[in-house]
């Protein structure tokens, strides 16, 4: 018990302090009118030993490979040409002969590339999604078209003639190429007697009223 | 929208790309190091001053034509890999290449004598500042990069295997081949 009480009060007033002396020191060492570096001074033994992390596994690294490649890289510096050999026109056609492979195998070769599975999946359940959302836009208006057409219908139903004309209107004329479910009635010949009946009537009366009627009553009889 | 569309679309993208990455290259790798060596090579220092640097000025212009140079091809390659497609093995081969003409470069900057600056303080004497360490750090950084590069080439390699990655190129050729098939001009 007294143990980890000692280790609590190291922890919380020597760390601070020796935080506190660290930066101090620090500070102490660095004396500059940059802002950014007297914005930076405090963090900096947290900077510095980050990049030394990095130093201390990239150095020995790049001696390995430095060391490694050593022979390869000398036997290139000395197959490049010197200066006054060609100047720069050797590395200008090498570049020119890059950048035209480049622009062919980019260009006319593949341009368009690749893409992963997962955003084809994705991109086809859009389609599916934007197909379906165009087949129900195309079905709406279909319904509003009919529900405005039949108003329009009924109104021509109540009205079975052309205005002006005596003729019926071609889409209200019956269809005579189909044969209709009720059967006909009998054809009947006219004969003289009902000619000289109809003629008596209109005699009879003056007016197109009464005439009217007669051939009512004339059409009742028949 | 049509093929001849979407073909432009991808062709222009693509070199869009390349032109980002070329650009960037040739910032790194040619006109940066081209303006810093220009200016050490016409540095004055003013004798008051007390010390004077050697940057062996006669050897200058040689190591600026073997950077220039290898900048050229560097950004060559950098517009070769950044106009490729993702996904593509071509892209994980031209990142080796480019890894290989960066640690090239290094090489360059190591044994053409910059990395060594030799600095003579008067009364005091001679001081080096080597810049090995550093060139070190790069290499290191190159060979990190280079396992990164193959694992991206092994990954690119088992994706088209395993068809978790499609060609659209493929895609739409076959497409064009069905078409005029059943007579349709494409």
């Amino acid at each position: 018990m007294m143990k980890n009480g000692k280790v609590k009060i190291t922890a919380i007033f020597v760390a601070p302090l020796m935080f506190i002396a660290n930066t101090s020191l620090s500070l102490s060492i660095m004396q500059t009118s940059n802002p950014i570096i007297n914005f930076l001074r405090p963090a900096m033994p947290f900077i510095t030993n980050f990049l030394g992390f990095f130093g201390n596994l990239l150095i020995p690294l790049g001696e390995f490979f430095g060391t490694l490649l050593q022979g390869p890289l000398t036997a290139l510096g000395q197959a490049i040409p010197p200066r006054s050999a060609t100047g720069y026109a050797l590395y200008i056609i090498i570049f020119a002969a890059i950048i035209i492979v480049a622009l062919y195998l980019n260009v006319i070769w593949r341009p368009l590339g690749y893409a992963t599975s997962d955003s084809r999946a994705k991109r086809e359940a859009k389609e599916v999604k934007e197909a379906e959302r165009e087949a129900a836009k195309e079905k709406a208006k279909a319904e509003r078209k009919a529900s405005k057409r039949k108003p329009a219908e009924k109104i021509e139903a109540t009205v079975p003639d052309k205005a002006g004309s005596g003729e019926p209107s071609a889409e209200k004329a019956p269809d005579t190429t189909k044969e209709s479910p009720v059967p006909s009635p009998p054809i009947k010949v006219v004969t003289e007697k009902d000619i000289e009946k109809a003629e008596q009537v209109d005699k009879k009366g003056d007016d197109g009223a009464v005439g009217a009627k007669a051939d009512e009553k004339g059409d009742k009889k028949d | 929208m049509e093929l001849d569309e979407v073909i432009v679309m991808g062709a222009a993208k693509n070199i869009f790309s390349g032109i980002i990455s070329a650009a960037i290259a040739l910032a790194s790798y040619v006109i940066i190091p081209w303006i810093g060596l220009t200016v050490a090579k016409s540095l004055t220092i003013p004798i008051e001053s007390g010390f004077t640097i050697d940057l062996f000025r006669e050897k200058i212009d040689d190591i600026l034509f073997y950077i220039i140079a290898m900048g050229i091809i560097q950004v060559g390659i950098a517009f070769a890999k950044g106009s490729s497609p993702k996904y593509s093995k071509r892209k994980a081969i031209l990142s080796l290449f480019n890894l290989l003409g960066a640690a090239s470069y290094s090489y360059i900057i190591k044994f053409s004598g910059l990395s060594q600056i030799p600095i003579t303080i008067t009364n005091i004497g001679e001081v080096i500042i080597s810049l090995d360490a550093f060139v070190f750090f790069v290499f290191g950084i190159v060979v990190l990069n280079s396992l990164l590069a193959i694992f991206d080439l092994a990954i690119a390699i088992k994706d088209q295997r395993k068809k978790m990655v499609y060609s659209l190129d493929k895609v739409r050729e076959e497409e064009r081949i069905a078409a005029e098939n059943l007579g349709v001009k494409v």
